[in-house]
C-alpha cells in the first residue's frame, strides 16, 4: 500500500503504528470484530452527536448508530480505499439517521439545561432558543447544519455525501441557516 | 449571515451533541454482537411467520426482501427483541402495504404443475455495494455472479467488477468488467471498458474477453458494445454500432468454446430459457412512422441460435431499450413496442415462436412471465407510485386480461411464485399457486425507499434466488442469496 494512503489511515487510528493501522482495516475486513472496534471508536462519538442532532433523540440516534455499525461491518469488504473509511463511515451514519429522523417526524426534545444568570447575561444569543430553533427545523435542514456546523465539514464532502454538487450545499446550508435565524427569531418573539 | 449567530450555533450544536458516556458504551459494546461477518449470515425473523402457510418450503422467495432490509434497517444489537420484523410482522411507522394476505382482492395466480421451490428459512447477504446488479446463474445453477459498480471518488476511480459466488453463497472469484455472461460454468465472457491513454480519450466499444473461472487469464475476443446472455450459456455480442438505421446493428453468438460465429443483422434482445432461440430486432427508426421521441426501434424477429429465422412480426415497432422475455416453455416472446393502431401509446407485443401470431395487449411499466401460459403486466397510472396501480394478468391459452391484483412491481420465477409490490412502498406480496389453491401472505419492510423494481435472478432449477435490494436513503445496496 502506498505511503499515502498508509499515512492517512494512521491519522485516524490514533493507536498502533501503520503496520497495526493496516492491519486492523485488514483484520476487520476477515471478520474480526475487536478490530473493527478499534476502527470504528475514534468515531463513535462524534457519530452518535450527529445522529442526536438529526434524530434529536439519544435513543434514536443510539439505534441509527447501531444500524450504522451493522451496515459499514456488512460493507466493509466493499471499501476500496482505507483512506476513505472515516467518509464512507460517515455517510453510513448520516444515512441512518435520517433514515430514523423521517421516522419519528419532527421532534422537539432537543432542550438544553437553562442556562444560568450569567449565561444569560454575556450572551447574545440563548443557547436554549437556539436549540429549540433547531429542533423545529425539518431533517433536511438539521443535516446540512449538522455536516456544516458540527462535524465541520467541508462543503466539497458534505456533497459527496449528499450526492448533489458543491454550490449547491453552499446554498442549502445558507438557506438552512437563514431558517434556524427565523425559527430562532420566532421563539425569542414567544 | 450573522457570524456571532454562526458561532452561537456551533457552540449550541457541539452541547445538544452530548451524549451520555453509558450511550456510547452501550453502542460500543454491541460491536461485539455483530453477526459473522464472513458468513454474512443473516438473522432469522424476530418471531414466527405466521401469514405464511405450511407448505412453507414451497413460497417465500420474496422474503428476501424482508430479510435484505433487515440488513438495512436493523442490527442485531438488542434491537431485534423489540421490533422484529418480517412476513407477517408490520414494520412500524410505515405505510401498511397495500395488499394483505386476508384482504386482498388478489387473483391468485394460475395453478402449475411441477412447479417445487425449496424453502428459504434464512437469507444471505453475499454482498453489500454502492450499485448492485444480479448478472444471472451459471447454467447447472452451481454459480452466479454480481455486478459491482462502486461510486469512487476523485482520488479512487470507479472500477466496476463482477463478482462471482458459489450456490452456497461463497465469493469465488472476481473480473473487472462492466458486462458479463455465463458460458458454462467454468466460463465466461465479459465486457471492459479500456481507456486509451492520452489527454483526450475516445471510446469505442468495449473490449470482450472469454474468461475462466480460477484462472486470470483472459482470452480478447474483440470489440463489441454489449453482452446479451441467456439462462442456458448463450451469449450473444452486439458489436459496435452507433445507433443509426444505417448500418444496422449487428451481433454476434459466443459458443462455450469461445468461437465467435459470423456477424447477424439485428439488435440481439432476449435468449430463450434453453437457448435455442434469440429475439432480435431490425431497426427501422426512429425516422419512421413509428416510435416516440427519438428511441431506437424496430420489427421483432425470433431466430434461431444458428440463424435461421422462426417467426417475425414487421408490423409491430419494438423499443430496442424496452424489456423482452421468453415464456419459460419459449412459444411466446413479449417485447415493449407500439401498437399499430397507436403508434406513440407502447404496449406489451407477444409473438408467438410458433405460429407468427402477434398480440398487443395493455401499456405496461414492467411485465414477467409467471408461467408458460401467464404473462403479468403492471401498470402504473402516473409518472409515480399510486395505490390504484393494478397487474394484470393474461392468459396464452384464453387470451383473457384479467385483474391480478395491486402493484406496479412484479417479478416472477415463471414456475408460479410471484412478488408483487409498490414502488416506493415498503412491502410485497408474494403468492405462489403449485398445488391448485394459491396462497399468498404479505411481507413487511423495514422503513425505507424501495428502489424500484427488485433485481431478482432465479436459479435454473427455481429452488435459489438471488436479489438485489436496497435503500435508496442508505444509498447502498445488498445482494441477497435466498435460501441462504
Amino acid at each position: 500500500m502506498e505511503a499515502a494512503i498508509i499515512d492517512t489511515v494512521v491519522d485516524r487510528v490514533p493507536e498502533g503504528d501503520r503496520g497495526a493501522a493496516l492491519e486492523l482495516i485488514d483484520r476487520a475486513v476477515r471478520g474480526d470484530r475487536a478490530a473493527f472496534d478499534r476502527l470504528v471508536e475514534p468515531h463513535l462519538a462524534a457519530a452518535l452527536g450527529a445522529s442526536r442532532l438529526i434524530t434529536g433523540q439519544e435513543a434514536d440516534a443510539a439505534d441509527a448508530v447501531q444500524d450504522a455499525l451493522l451496515a459499514s461491518w456488512q460493507a466493509l469488504g466493499s471499501l476500496r480505499d482505507p483512506r476513505l473509511f472515516e467518509a464512507w463511515f460517515r455517510r453510513i451514519v448520516i444515512r441512518s439517521a435520517i433514515r430514523f429522523a423521517r421516522r419519528r417526524g419532527p421532534v422537539l426534545e432537543l432542550d438544553l439545561e437553562a442556562p444560568g444568570p450569567s449565561d444569560s447575561i454575556e450572551r447574545e444569543f440563548d443557547r436554549r432558543q437556539i436549540a429549540r430553533a433547531f429542533a423545529r427545523l425539518d431533517s433536511k435542514d438539521r443535516v446540512l447544519l449538522t455536516l456544516h456546523h458540527y462535524w465541520q465539514l467541508p462543503a466539497s464532502e458534505s456533497a459527496q455525501l449528499l450526492g448533489v454538487p458543491e454550490g449547491t450545499v453552499r446554498s442549502r446550508v445558507h438557506h438552512a441557516l437563514k431558517r434556524l435565524r427565523a425559527s430562532y427569531d420566532a421563539e425569542v418573539r414567544r | 449571515m450573522n457570524d456571532k449567530f454562526e458561532d452561537e450555533v456551533e457552540r449550541t450544536l457541539a452541547h445538544l451533541a452530548k451524549v451520555d458516556r453509558s450511550t456510547t458504551e452501550s453502542v460500543r459494546a454491541a460491536i461485539a454482537l455483530l453477526p459473522d461477518r464472513r458468513s454474512n449470515r443473516l438473522p432469522r425473523f424476530g418471531r414466527p411467520i405466521s401469514v405464511w402457510p405450511d407448505r412453507r418450503r414451497e413460497f417465500a422467495a420474496a422474503g428476501a426482501v424482508a430479510l435484505v432490509v433487515a440488513v438495512v434497517g436493523f442490527s442485531m444489537l438488542g434491537r431485534f427483541q423489540t421490533q422484529p420484523v418480517g412476513p407477517g410482522s408490520p414494520a412500524p411507522s410505515t405505510p401498511a402495504a397495500p395488499a394483505t394476505a386476508s384482504a386482498s382482492p388478489v387473483v391468485g395466480p394460475t395453478p402449475t404443475t411441477g412447479a417445487s421451490q425449496q424453502a428459504p428459512q434464512e437469507g444471505l447477504a453475499v454482498f453489500a455495494g454502492d450499485s448492485l446488479t444480479v448478472l444471472g446463474w451459471s447454467p447447472d445453477g452451481s454459480k452466479f455472479a454480481v455486478l459491482d459498480q462502486p461510486r469512487g471518488s476523485a482520488d479512487v476511480p470507479s472500477l466496476p467488477t463482477v463478482r462471482m459466488f458459489d450456490r452456497s453463497g461463497m465469493e469465488i472469484g472476481s473480473v473487472q468488467a462492466s458486462d458479463f455472461g455465463w458460458l458454462d460454468s467454468s466460463s465466461y465472457v465479459i465486457l471492459r471498458l479500456e481507456v486509451p491513454a492520452g489527454p483526450s480519450p475516445t471510446v469505442g466499444g468495449q473490449h470482450a474477453y472469454l474468461g475462466r473461472i480460477g484462472s486470470t487469464e483472459l482470452t480478447p475476443l474483440g470489440t463489441y458494445d454489449w453482452i446479451v446472455a441467456g439462462p442456458s450459456g448463450s451469449v450473444a455480442l452486439i458489436r459496435p454500432w452507433n445507433w443509426t438505421v444505417n448500418p444496422p446493428p449487428t451481433y454476434v453468438v459466443v459458443s462455450a468454446g469461445g468461437a465467435v460465429s459470423a456477424p447477424r443483422q439485428g439488435y440481439a434482445m432476449a435468449w430463450s430459457r434453453d437457448g435455442s432461440m434469440l429475439a432480435v430486432l431490425h431497426v427501422t427508426g426512429p425516422t419512421g412512422a413509428h416510435g416516440t421521441g427519438s428511441r431506437p426501434y424496430g420489427w421483432p424477429e425470433v431466430v434461431r441460435s444458428t440463424g435461421e429465422s422462426v417467426a417475425s412480426a414487421r408490423q409491430v415497432a419494438s423499443d430496442l431499450t424496452g424489456p423482452a422475455a421468453f415464456s419459460p416453455d419459449g412459444a411466446r416472446v413479449a417485447f415493449l413496442g407500439d401498437s399499430p393502431a397507436s403508434p406513440k401509446d407502447q404496449k406489451v407485443v407477444v409473438l408467438e415462436t410458433g405460429t407468427g401470431k402477434v398480440t398487443t395487449l395493455s401499456t405496461p411499466c414492467a411485465f414477467t412471465w409467471a408461467s408458460s401460459d401467464q404473462l403479468l403486466i403492471a401498470h402504473s397510472a402516473g409518472a409515480s407510485s399510486s395505490a390504484s396501480d393494478r397487474i394484470l394478468a393474461w392468459s396464452a391459452s384464453t387470451g383473457q386480461l384479467t385483474d391480478y391484483g395491486p402493484g406496479d412491481i412484479v417479478g416472477a420465477s415463471g414456475e408460479g411464485t410471484v412478488v408483487t409490490g409498490f414502488d416506493g412502498i415498503p412491502g410485497l406480496t408474494w403468492t405462489s399457486g403449485p398445488a391448485g389453491s394459491p396462497s399468498s401472505g404479505t411481507i413487511a419492510l423495514w422503513d425505507t425507499t424501495w428502489m424500484g423494481v427488485p433485481d431478482v435472478a432465479w436459479s435454473p432449477d427455481g429452488s435459489r434466488l438471488v436479489l438485489i435490494a436496497g435503500d435508496e436513503n442508505a444509498n447502498y445496496m445488498d445482494a441477497v442469496l435466498f435460501p441462504g
